[in-house]
């Protein structure tokens, strides 16, 4: 199908490649079905793109956790687990919001709101966690820290 | 900031309508029970910030930026962590080089 985005024009994509959010993105509880873009000529990039699939105005940037927080691996509530369809032994793929201003020294990415992704079924939800992360963890620091 | 000393099932009032009962302490969580009129909305402080957060996020980033910053962060952490998944889904796209959109 094509699909209208915010940044790239018109993009061809797989429907079956879209995403679910059985949890929404709070805030935008009107959108439940988003697509991950990622760039190809930036091989290896910690960011993608999550484009909401019905709103081109609506799209966010993704970043790995790893880039902020090595071994970022929060513990899921059974209600999370259970809306990702996740099995005993499954964890999400996570990816955080980021806010991405001109000057990237001032971008930040939501720790404690990560997207938890379920690739295999295709389902996301954003989950607020209990541990105590930040909301807005610099992306870029002076010296690397452990969150 | 007020601060007040409360046992379990024991309650504040905050002017006429709206009441905070310390229903139950477990090691370092405490559940609250909060009775306040249909209008007057409560979320948890978490849930404010990551709406704002999440507004603000897709206000509009700049591709440039996000180039510039895989760059800067591009040397980091490259461990097995930061390859994605065979079975991550999405769309690989050629995005092109100095296209900056807002």
């Amino acid at each position: 199908m094509k699909l209208n985005t915010k940044y790239f024009g018109e993009v061809s994509v797989d429907e079956c490649e879209s995403l679910l959010f059985v949890v929404p993105i709070y805030g935008f509880e009107h959108i439940d079905c988003y697509i991950i873009l990622s760039d190809s000529s930036v091989p290896d990039s910690p960011f993608c793109w999550l484009q909401a699939v019905e709103h081109e105005d609506v799209c966010f940037v993704l970043t790995q956790p790893e880039v902020v927080c090595a071994g970022f691996c929060p513990t899921l509530s059974q209600e999370d687990r259970a809306v990702l369809g996740l099995a005993p032994d499954e964890e999400p793929v996570y990816r955080l919001i980021t806010i991405l201003p001109d000057d990237v020294t001032k971008a930040t990415v939501n720790l404690k709101s990560p997207i938890a992704i379920h690739p295999a079924a295709k389902r996301a939800a954003q989950i607020i966690l209990d541990a105590d992360y930040p909301v807005r963890a610099p992306l870029v620091r002076e010296e690397e820290g452990t969150c | 900031m007020l601060i007040l000393t409360r046992k379990v099932g024991q309650t504040i009032c905050l002017g006429d309508n709206i009441s905070i009962t310390v229903m139950e302490v477990t090691g370092d969580k405490v559940r609250i029970g909060i009775e306040a009129p249909r209008e007057v909305r409560v979320l948890r402080e978490e849930l404010v910030r990551t709406v704002d957060s999440n507004r603000q996020a897709a206000g509009g980033a700049n591709t440039d930026a996000l180039r510039a910053a895989a760059s800067m962060l591009g040397t980091f952490h490259k461990g097995p962590n930061m390859q994605n998944t065979p079975a991550f889904p999405g769309k690989s796209i050629e995005t092109g080089g100095g296209s900056s959109n807002k």
